[in-house]
């Protein structure tokens, strides 16, 4: 029989199909693990440090002079957002200290001129999440469980990864997360009965120890309803 | 029964469901109206193919971190200010020459939601849509923004200074040569500043205007007096023609003033239970008309007949009567026998719409009757009670003194749309130099040499005054955003001064504020209301002959000149007199009784549609006056025959995108000889506008086969009715208790909080406040025409209209429906990626953020009250609704900034529903917790800490929430009621949170029998009685025949 085939595949590509095949094999696992990655809220927002109109240390202010939180965040305990301090707040203090440091101009600007200094929001949750701080403050959840050790910052960063999952671990299980309500500005503080060089499992285990006390003592019970957060 | 026999439904919503056809069947069993799935006319695939190619970009879009985001602090922080929590303000606010007292919310500075003053003697703390919506008007975009001039060249940008450089040099100090026309205005101030024009003339103008009454009171007591009645202390309401509930400027009061005499909240004591009664006479088909116990419909020429043979029935006035139809008679006779039955407690309103000579014989008749009406003096009215003239007549004295002015003066008012036509405002202003200081570049702007951009009155200092005089402070929310200026800033530069606002209200008020002091200040702004300030009413002392002459002279009112014609009627709709055009709340709210949104259809009565053969979205061509104008015909069942009713305010042209071009201006056919209404001629056009009516959206029947055979006949298992003497009877009025069993174990919701609702519709009156309300606490989209025409009306709660008994005289029911929040909810089965959960506390939730838009849940909600989003509704235009989101420009800041930033907004292919305003609950809980934390979690949020915004807006009460485990909460009181049903509750166990009151109406003993002794409604034994397994026994909507006697 005469039997020519339309269409034959040249010699040469034998030695492509290997490669092919190769390709075909490892490109989607490459492929998931970069969206993956790409898409993790991890990569997304853990770290994520941007550049501020002026080089403000928590390090400085709140570590080293040891000026409470609450000071500048003053309606932390009042309202859902702690508020952003007016400049007012700023040149309370740096009307007589460093009164002509070239870093603070744009806060003297803003004092004079009335208008705000533009801060770079760090720690953005989504628009249809309604976090309150009142509410965790007063519950004895302290800053340092959402945004690290601000204290030790020169410049702050998100610590946090601040999803949703790691918002419900706690929203379950809080009892590694409550100190005494007096405590809860104190970025530095650990349960008694460990010291700066406990291990961290003791650490930890020290602070479920108290923190389930605490939990009585307060009447934690927290939600996991949706409207919780989502409004 | 009139020899008739009834056939047929009960209740039905329009004729196409009455008369059965075959496209209302096809209708009711999609899931959503035709259209509400198609794409601008592309198949699903094309649909797809388009959401393929946005998936893709979409993907790339998100691989990234959001962007940045900046935090503004203050630079100096007001003292207690606290950023995120919202801070209310008592202020002030004022329609058609009426004070409001308010109470306005502005978040982080921005106003965001106006609600009643609770602290306000006459206005309360509920709203009216007009209120409700008026904040919107802030945001709007296409509000005037500049100063300008006409010139040569044509219309120029000017500045604040150019306009006091132009006063300077043309205004004289003592206003000579000017002539002023001013909207209606009690303000102090504004009087106060009018002294500055002692040689000016003033003349004001409302096309709405409630003037007539007064001109009654000057015909019947010497004095042009304003009445204003007090139906809690009324048996016996007779309205004329006065929309009680909607159109009256003390609406909000007549609301809850009626509700207060229908209360049936008290099963104890139901034997004994009283209500009041209201009887209607209408010339069109109004939500009073529906709520009445009792209702006629008449041409607006047969009022002035039919209050005559009410005051002969009453043994006033000397007139002979004309004798009138028979069911007319019975309808006279019943009132005239209430009203003697109770001394003192009987109480006539006219609507403002009706002529002096009504009024004058109204205000005779309430005279004689004893009737609790207070009257008050107006003094701050420009026109003195000497010579006083209605509006009506103050207008054409304007026209006639207009043209030998220097200069005139256009304040609020826009009288070139709204006045008759016949004054030609329009040449006059054209021809003379005229200011205009207005909200819109609108008609009589376009007319003017000046134009003056005025500020909302949440942006300007202010003071109003109510009808009986009591004063309240506008403080204004926000800084002009368009640098606008407030009638008394703009007066004070107008006599050279250029004074700021706070200046000028803090000197007047040292006149209004008793006892001044910078305490009793502050005290007045914070209360919203100043103390003490209300004027006592006036003492009466009626001439006997000016009564009778009054009530003689209704009855020799000459019948109309067109004789048998076609009477219009204009009345006030959505839009107010239309200054709320630009308004896309009030635009996009269904009218309660046609439930038509954007548009003002010519309503007719099927009889009338008859004779003139033209069925619904037809266009007549409506003329009168040498006008003529283009109107939409609607059938309203129970509208009177030969009237044609017209909403005014509509069919604008450049005044903003939401008013452009909708629907018809009726003005355009008012002359100065019309009175309550005008004679027209009818004419075809052959064209076709198809109303967006979403009367026969979200259909509640025919859920599934069992519902299709109960609910085949009857929609009694929604709306539940009954009247007073059967609730004495029984005051469960046939609702029915079924306790349903279930396989499973069941939640329960003993811990803490159970919410729950509690909708009375005895006192529903379908005003439509909670509808304006949700809109604004829930940042509802405004969705537009063509997306309601196709069913995608995004309203969280919609007040159901159903008609009773026959097309031509039938009764009708509004029934709010929102989520009802089932125990059992059948949207929560079906979703497959749990978007819609219940709470702890029994709350369906909505999370948005999980949902991916498959609709199943609103497939499965027998309630129909989810709504979804079709498109990017949120981006504040309309025309780019079909623009891919990443092709579209940005959001407009103005558009944000009317947002209530505690409600998320949804974006495209999400679903959304009623929340029982989850984020007031969750910030009082979060609020509570705090201040109790020795026993936080089982702390309960005291009753009155959440309010719905919906209960929050409702003026009769009808609207209750609150937790259901608090046994003193009201709603736990009003859930324990015998009249309480839930919705197709026991048919599909879904154990709806939100349970309604049986509508109990009040007849007068063998009045209106085809409606309170129709056998079909009697003889509803299967809900009287439970007569388990009786399949065969007598079914609820078995037309009487031969085989099945009435009565028996």
């Amino acid at each position: 029989m005469d039997f020519k085939p339309l269409f034959v595949f040249p010699r040469w590509s034998n030695k492509l199909t290997f490669g092919i095949l190769v390709f075909l094999s490892v490109f989607p696992i490459y492929a998931a693990t970069l969206i993956a990655y790409a898409l993790n809220p991890t990569t997304l927002n853990d770290g994520y440090q941007p550049v501020q109109p002026v080089p403000y240390s928590h390090a400085l202010h709140a570590g080293e002079l040891g000026i409470d939180c609450r000071y500048c965040h003053n309606t932390v305990e009042k309202a859902g957002f702690a508020a952003i301090p007016p400049t007012e707040t700023c040149m309370n203090c740096h009307k007589s200290i460093r009164t002509d440091s070239e870093a603070l101009k744009p806060i003297r600007d803003s004092y004079k001129s009335g208008l705000p200094v533009k801060w770079v929001k760090i720690h953005d949750l989504p628009d249809y999440v309604y976090f309150n701080h009142s509410a965790h403050v007063n519950a004895g959840v302290s800053c340092v469980e959402c945004h690290g050790n601000i204290n030790h910052m020169e410049v702050v960063y998100q610590a946090k990864p601040l999803n949703m999952a790691w918002c419900l671990q706690c929203h379950r299980d809080p009892t590694a997360h409550i100190r005494p309500k007096d405590q809860v500005t104190n970025l530095d503080w650990l349960p008694p009965g460990v010291t700066r060089d406990s291990s961290p499992s003791e650490i930890t285990a020290a602070k479920r120890a108290l923190g389930k006390k605490l939990i009585e003592q307060y009447h934690i019970n927290p939600s996991v309803d949706c409207v919780t957060c989502h409004r | 029964m009139n020899g008739e026999k009834p056939k047929g439904k009960l209740y039905w919503r329009s004729l196409d469901e009455l008369a059965d056809k075959p496209e209302f069947r096809a209708f009711v069993e999609r899931e959503f109206p035709a259209h509400a799935s198609e794409w601008f006319g592309a198949s699903r695939r094309a649909f797809l193919k388009v959401m393929g190619a946005s998936m893709a970009l979409a993907g790339l879009a998100s691989c990234r971190r959001w962007p940045e985001e900046n935090l503004a602090p203050y630079s100096h922080r007001p003292a207690n200010r606290m950023e995120g929590v919202p801070v209310h303000y008592a202020s002030a606010y004022e329609l058609g020459g009426m004070g409001h007292g308010i109470v306005a919310v502005s978040y982080d500075g921005r106003p965001i939601k106006v609600d009643g003053n609770p602290s306000h003697p006459l206005t309360g703390r509920s709203a009216d849509i007009f209120l409700q919506a008026s904040v919107l008007n802030v945001w709007d975009p296409d509000r005037s923004r500049h100063v300008t001039a006409q010139t040569k060249s044509g219309t120029e940008t000017q500045d604040w200074q150019k306009f006091t450089a132009y006063v300077k040099q043309h205004v004289k100090p003592n206003g000579e040569g000017i002539v002023f026309l001013s909207e209606a205005s009690r303000s102090p101030t504004v009087a106060a500043l009018r002294k500055r024009f002692g040689a000016a003339k003033w003349f004001e103008w409302e096309p709405m205007s409630c003037d007539n009454q007064r001109a009654g009171a000057l015909a019947a007591f010497g004095r042009p007096l304003r009445a204003v009645p007090r139906l809690d202390a009324a048996d016996v309401i007779v309205s004329i023609d006065a929309d009680l509930f909607f159109a009256e400027p003390l609406s909000i009061k007549f609301n809850a003033d009626w509700a207060k005499g229908r209360m049936l909240r008290d099963n104890d004591h139901a034997a004994t239970a009283r209500m009041n009664r209201l009887y209607v006479v209408e010339s069109g088909f109004t939500i009073t008309g529906s709520t009445a116990d009792h209702r006629r419909g008449v041409r607006p020429s047969q009022i002035p007949g039919v209050v005559a043979a009410l005051a002969a029935a009453l043994g006033q006035g000397n007139a002979k009567v004309a004798t009138l139809d028979p069911s007319m008679q019975a309808f006279i006779n019943a009132i005239a026998a209430d009203v003697k039955a109770s001394a003192g407690k009987a109480v006539f309103v006219a609507g403002s719409r009706q002529s002096p000579d009504v009024h004058a014989a109204v205000a005779a008749i309430n005279a004689a009757i004893n009737a609790p009406v207070d009257y008050y003096a107006d003094p701050e009215d420009p026109r003195a009670e000497q010579g006083w003239t209605p509006h009506s007549e103050h207008i054409k004295a304007f026209a006639q003194a207009a043209p030998s002015a220097d200069l005139v003066v256009v304040i609020g008012a826009n009288p070139v749309l709204t006045a008759p036509r016949d004054l030609k405002i329009d040449e006059i202003l054209r021809s003379k130099s005229a200011i205009h200081l207005g909200q819109y570049v609108d008609e009589t702007a376009r007319e003017c040499l000046w134009h003056i951009p005025q500020a909302h009155y949440l942006e300007a200092w202010g003071d109003v005054r109510t009808f009986d005089g009591t004063v309240s402070i506008a403080q204004p929310l926000i800084e002009p955003l368009f640098g606008g200026k407030s009638t008394i800033e703009f007066l004070s530069a107008l006599s050279g001064q250029d004074e700021a606002g706070y200046d000028l209200v803090r000197a007047t008020a040292k006149e209004y504020i008793p006892g001044y002091s910078e305490w009793n200040w502050k005290q007045a702004l914070f209360n919203g209301v100043v103390a003490n300030s209300a004027r006592a009413a006036e003492k009466l002392s009626p001439n006997v002959a000016n009564l009778t002459a009054a009530i003689s002279r209704v009855a020799t009112v000459p019948a109309p000149a067109g004789g048998e014609g076609y009477e219009l009627a204009l009345y006030t709709g959505m839009l107010y007199d239309g200054r709320f055009a630009n308004n896309g709340w009030l635009m996009e709210l269904p009218d309660p009784m046609n439930r038509c949104a954007w548009d003002n259809p010519l309503l007719v009565s099927p009889n009338t549609a008859k004779k003139l053969n033209v069925d619904s979205d037809q266009v007549l061509k409506i003329s009168a006056n040498g006008n003529d104008i283009e109107a939409t015909v609607y059938i309203l069942p129970g509208h009177p025959d030969n009237v044609l009713s017209l909403a005014v305010g509509y069919g604008r042209k450049g005044l903003g995108t939401i008013a452009e071009e909708v629907g018809c201006d009726g003005y355009a056919l008012k002359s100065t000889k019309d009175g309550s209404y005008i004679p027209v001629q009818v004419g075809y056009t052959g064209k076709v506008n198809p109303l967006a009516c979403v009367q026969q959206h979200h259909m509640m029947d025919l859920i599934s086969d069992l519902g299709k055979k109960r609910m085949e006949a009857e929609v009694p298992l929604l709306v539940v009715e009954g009247t007073l003497e059967e609730y004495r009877k029984n005051s469960s009025l046939g609702t029915r208790k079924v306790v349903s069993l279930s396989m499973f174990n069941e939640r329960s919701y003993e811990h803490v909080h159970k919410w729950g609702m509690a909708i009375d519709l005895t006192v529903c009156t379908g005003c439509s406040a909670c509808v304006v309300a949700c809109t604004s606490e829930n940042n509802v989209p405004v969705v537009g025409k063509a997306m309601v025409y196709k069913g995608r009306e995004m309203h969280w709660i919609r007040i159901d209209r159903y008609f009773k008994h026959n097309a031509d005289d039938p009764q009708a029911v509004h029934q709010p429906v929102t989520c009802m929040h089932c125990e059992n909810a059948p949207c929560e089965e079906v979703c497959p990626v749990a978007a819609t959960t219940h709470s702890a506390e029994g709350i369906n939730m909505m999370t948005y953020n999980r949902c991916i838009g498959t609709r199943y849940c609103s497939n499965n909600c027998p309630y129909k009250v989810r709504r979804f989003n079709f498109f990017d509704y949120n981006t504040g235009e309309m025309a780019t609704h079909y623009t891919p989101n990443i092709l579209r420009p940005d959001i407009d800041d103005l558009y944000k900034m009317s947002k209530n930033p505690q409600v998320t907004v949804r974006m495209r292919g999400v679903m959304e529903k009623c929340t029982y305003c989850v984020q007031r609950i969750e910030n009082a809980r979060i609020k509570v917790r705090a201040e109790n934390r020795d026993h936080a979690d089982t702390v309960m949020i005291p009753e009155g800490m959440v309010v719905t915004a919906c209960q929050q807006a409702c003026p009769t009460n009808a609207i209750v929430f609150g937790n259901l485990n608090d046994p003193n909460a009201r709603v736990t009181k009003l859930h324990a009621l015998n009249q309480n049903y839930g919705l197709l509750d026991p048919e599909l166990n879904t154990k709806p949170r939100t349970l309604y009151l049986a509508k109990v109406r009040n007849p007068a003993e063998g009045l209106d029998p085809q409606w309170y002794d129709d056998e079909r409604w009697r003889s509803k034994g299967f809900f009287f009685e439970e007569k388990p397994g009786e399949e065969g026994a007598e079914k609820p909507g078995t037309p009487p025949g031969p085989d099945n006697p009435p009565g028996e």
